[in-house]
C-alpha cells in the first residue's frame, strides 16, 4: 500500500515538473510586476510584439517604473531587428565608411528603413529620458540606460533631417536633403541643396515668372517650419551630445572631445540655414547676409547659409 | 576626406556599446540558497519543524530540542545547481573559442552569439554549494559550514549586452542550543511542553558584487578573484519555538530569522517564519512552512508557502515530495549506516507574484557522519 501511495505521489509530481506550472499561477495579480515578467517571458521567446504589449501595459499602470521603461525601449529596438551589433555591422561596412553618405542615408538605408529607427528611437526618448532625468522608481537608474539614451538621441537627431515636415514620420512628404562633407574639414558638411528645398516648397508658377536677377521673399510660414526642424535638431543633439561627454570621459577609447567636435558640426550644419532670424548663424562676423539662391554670395565657401528669408532662381 | 565622420562615430560608438565594462545600479537577483537543505527542497522548502540534526540551526534552532545522542557529521557537501544553466554551459562550451575571442571576431558573430543566448536572456542562473562539520549532543549543536553561491545572467540590452554576476560566501562558525520553557511560564497557557532555541552565528563574508561585464570579460576565474578581493565580519541570531502539540504527531514551530544581525554594511532585515508537521499511523511526515509572515519582501502570499511529505519505503530508502512557491519538488534519500546521500529537484520563484518567473534546481548531498 504504502510503496503504491508514493508512486502515485512521485508519478503525480514528476508530470508536474515535467510541464514546469506553478499550480498558484491562477493568484498572480494584474500588476506592473507581474506585467513586467510576462514581457520578459515573451523576450526570451523572442516574441517581441507580444513583450511589447505587456510592458505597454505595465507602463499604463505605473508611468513613473524604470524597470518597465527600460523594458519596453529593449522590446522596441529588438522587434525593430536593430541592436548596435547590427547598427554598427552596417555603418562598419567598408564600403559605406568610404563613402561620403552622411549617416543613416544613402542607398544602404532606404526611406523605410530609415524611418524604423526613426520610430524605435523616439520610442527610446520616450522611455529613457523621463530614467536620465531621475523622475522614475525602480530597478534602473540613469547610469543604466545612459549609453543607450545617448545613441537613440544621436540617431534621432541625424535621422531627423530626413523628417523635413516634422510630422514624426520619414516618407515620400519629406525633402530628401543632401548633405555633404566638405573637404575643408573645419567646416564639417553641409546642406547643399537648400535652395531646391526652398523651391520645393514654394509655388512653382510662382518662381517660373521670376528672372535670376528677382528675389521674392520666402513664405513666412516656411521660414518658420525650416527654423524648427534646425532648433528640433540641435536640441536633441545637445541632449545626445552632453549625455556621451558625461560618460565617456576617460572611460572609452574614443576621445570625447573628437566626439563633441563631430557632433557639434552636426549641430552646426543645421543651425548655420536658420533663415532670416536676425543672428549669425554661421560665425562669419555678418548676420543674414545669403539669398537663397544656389550661389555662394559672401564667398565663404557654403552656399544659402544664414540667409535673409528671400529667394531667386 | 575628413579624419573622423559621423559615420565612423557612430560606428565605433555602437562598436563600444557591445564590449564597454561598466557599473550598473542594478541589483542582483536573489538570495534563493540560502543554505537550502537537500531534505527540505525534496519537501517542497518545509523544514522548521523537521530537522534534527545540524541542520535545525538553520530552519529552527528550538528542534535542537529533539537531540538526545551524540552524532558527528565529519563531511557534508551538497550542491545546487539550475536546471537551465546546463543548457547556457553547452551553448559555451560550443562557442568557446568565439567567446575568447569575442572582441576580435567578426560583428556577424558577435551577433550569432547574442541571439544563441536569447533563450536565457536577463535571467538569473547559478550554482550554489553548502558544507558543513559539526556535531550535536544532548540540546547543542555547534559547528563550522560554508555557503557559496554564485550567479550571473547575460542581458542583451537595449543596444549594449551585458554580462552580469553576482556572487556570495559565507563562512560560519554557528553555536546552538535549545531549553524547555519553564512550566511557569507555559502552564496556564499550553498543556505540553514549549521549547525555545538560538543560535549564535559568527560570520565571515566575501561578497562579489553585481558587475556587469563584455562577454569576453567573463571568465569564472576572474569572478573568484574580485570574489576574494572584498570581505566583511560579522555575526548573526536566530532564535526559534517550537511546541508539541501532540508530542510525536503534530509539531508547531517559529523561527525568527537574524533577530539580531551586523555584517559589514548589510543589516538584513528580521524574517519571522512558521511551519506545522504531522507524522500520519502510516509512518509518514507532512510539513508545511509559511515564510515571512510580516511580508517584509511583499511578495503574493502564495509565494511563501512551503509543504511536503516524506515517507520512507525501507530502511534505506526515503521518498520525498513537496510543494514550494507553487512549484513541485521531488527527492530521494539514501541511508547507509554512516553515509547519507539525498537528491532533490525543486523550483523556485524569483518574482513577486506565482509562475512570474520561476526556475527548477537540482541539489544533491553526500553526509559521512556517526
Amino acid at each position: 500500500m504504502r510503496p503504491k501511495l508514493a508512486l502515485t505521489l512521485v508519478v503525480v509530481v514528476l508530470a508536474t515538473l515535467v510541464s514546469g506550472c506553478n499550480i498558484f499561477s491562477w493568484t498572480k495579480s494584474d500588476t506592473a510586476e507581474s506585467l513586467i515578467e510576462e514581457g520578459k517571458a515573451h523576450l526570451r521567446d523572442a516574441e517581441y510584439n507580444e513583450a511589447l504589449e505587456k510592458f505597454a501595459e505595465a507602463i499604463e499602470k505605473e508611468p513613473n517604473n524604470s524597470t518597465a521603461l527600460y523594458y519596453h525601449a529593449k522590446a522596441a529596438v529588438h522587434a525593430s531587428g536593430f541592436n548596435s551589433l547590427s547598427l554598427a555591422q552596417m555603418l562598419a561596412d567598408d564600403e559605406f565608411i568610404a563613402g561620403d553618405d552622411f549617416p543613416f542615408t544613402g542607398n544602404d538605408w532606404p526611406k523605410n528603413r530609415a524611418n524604423d529607427l526613426y520610430q524605435v528611437s523616439a520610442i527610446l526618448m520616450s522611455d529613457l529620458k523621463p530614467i536620465w532625468d531621475e523622475e522614475t522608481t525602480g530597478e534602473f537608474g540613469k547610469t543604466d540606460i545612459d549609453f543607450d539614451l545617448a545613441l537613440a538621441a544621436g540617431m534621432r537627431g541625424i535621422l531627423m533631417f530626413q523628417d523635413s515636415n516634422l510630422d514624426g514620420v520619414i516618407d515620400g512628404n519629406d525633402y530628401n536633403f543632401l548633405l555633404e562633407y566638405i573637404d575643408d574639414i573645419s567646416q564639417g558638411f553641409e546642406i547643399s541643396d537648400f535652395h531646391d528645398y526652398i523651391a520645393s516648397l514654394s509655388s512653382a508658377p510662382k518662381l517660373k515668372a521670376l528672372s535670376p536677377q528677382d528675389t521674392i521673399a520666402i513664405d513666412p510660414g516656411i521660414i518658420t517650419a525650416f527654423n524648427m526642424l534646425v532648433d528640433n535638431i540641435n536640441e536633441i543633439l545637445d541632449l545626445a551630445e552632453a549625455i556621451i561627454i558625461s560618460i565617456a570621459s576617460g572611460t572609452f577609447g574614443l576621445d570625447p572631445l573628437e566626439v563633441k567636435s563631430v557632433l557639434d558640426e552636426a549641430r552646426a550644419t543645421a543651425y548655420r540655414y536658420r533663415v532670416a532670424d536676425g543672428v549669425d548663424n554661421d560665425g562669419d562676423g555678418r548676420t543674414d547676409e545669403e539669398v537663397v539662391d544656389g550661389i555662394d554670395n559672401d564667398g565663404d565657401g557654403l552656399t544659402d547659409e544664414d540667409s535673409n528669408g528671400t529667394w531667386s532662381l | 576626406m575628413r579624419n573622423l565622420k559621423l559615420t565612423t562615430v557612430f560606428a565605433a560608438l555602437l562598436i563600444m556599446a557591445a564590449t564597454m565594462i561598466a557599473p550598473t545600479t542594478a541589483e542582483a537577483g536573489t538570495q534563493r540558497y540560502n543554505a537550502l537543505d537537500v531534505r527540505s527542497a525534496g519537501m517542497g522548502g518545509a523544514g522548521v519543524t523537521i530537522h534534527r540534526g545540524f541542520s535545525a540551526m538553520l530552519y529552527n534552532p528550538a528542534t535542537l530540542a529533539y537531540q538526545e545522542k551524540l552524532r558527528v557529521d565529519v563531511f557534508d557537501f551538497q550542491i545546487n545547481v539550475d536546471r537551465d544553466l546546463g543548457g547556457m554551459m553547452k551553448f559555451y562550451d560550443d562557442n568557446e573559442t568565439l567567446f575568447d575571442a569575442y572582441n576580435d571576431t567578426t560583428l556577424a558573430a558577435q551577433q550569432k552569439l547574442l541571439d544563441g543566448l536569447s533563450e536565457w536572456d536577463d535571467s538569473w542562473l547559478g550554482i550554489g554549494s553548502y558544507g558543513h562539520l559539526g556535531l550535536r549532543y544532548m540540546n547543542f549543536a555547534a559547528g563550522y559550514y560554508g555557503d557559496v553561491k554564485i550567479e550571473f545572467k547575460t542581458d542583451k540590452g537595449i543596444f549594449d549586452p551585458r554580462v552580469h554576476e553576482y556572487g556570495r560566501a559565507d563562512f560560519v562558525f554557528a553555536f546552538g542550543g535549545a531549553f524547555e520553557l519553564p512550566e511557569s511560564v507555559t502552564s496556564s497557557l499550553l498543556p505540553n511542553p514549549l521549547h525555545a532555541g538560538a543560535v549564535l552565528k559568527i560570520v565571515e563574508r566575501y561578497e562579489l558584487r553585481e558587475l556587469r561585464l563584455s562577454a569576453s570579460e567573463v571568465n569564472i576565474d576572474d569572478a573568484y578573484d574580485t570574489l576574494v578581493s572584498k570581505s566583511d565580519w560579522g555575526f548573526g541570531m536566530d532564535l526559534g519555538f517550537k511546541y508539541d502539540l501532540k508530542p510525536d504527531k503534530v509539531t508547531l514551530g517559529m523561527r525568527i530569522q537574524d533577530l539580531v544581525a551586523d555584517i559589514g554594511e548589510d543589516r538584513p532585515p528580521v524574517i519571522v517564519n512558521i511551519g506545522a508537521s504531522m507524522r500520519t499511523r502510516k509512518g509518514v511526515l507532512l510539513a508545511a512552512d509559511f515564510n515571512d509572515v510580516f511580508f517584509h519582501d511583499g511578495e503574493n502570499l502564495f509565494n511563501k508557502l512551503h509543504f511536503g511529505a516524506e515517507m520512507g519505503l525501507s530502511k534505506v530508502f526515503t521518498v520525498r515530495a513537496g510543494v514550494g512557491q507553487g512549484y513541485p519538488s521531488i527527492g530521494l534519500g539514501v541511508f547507509l549506516g554512516v553515509v547519507e546521500i539525498d537528491g532533490a529537484m525543486f523550483g523556485t520563484e524569483r518574482s513577486e507574484n506565482p509562475g512570474g518567473d520561476g526556475e527548477f534546481s537540482y541539489a544533491g548531498r553526500l553526509r559521512l557522519g556517526f
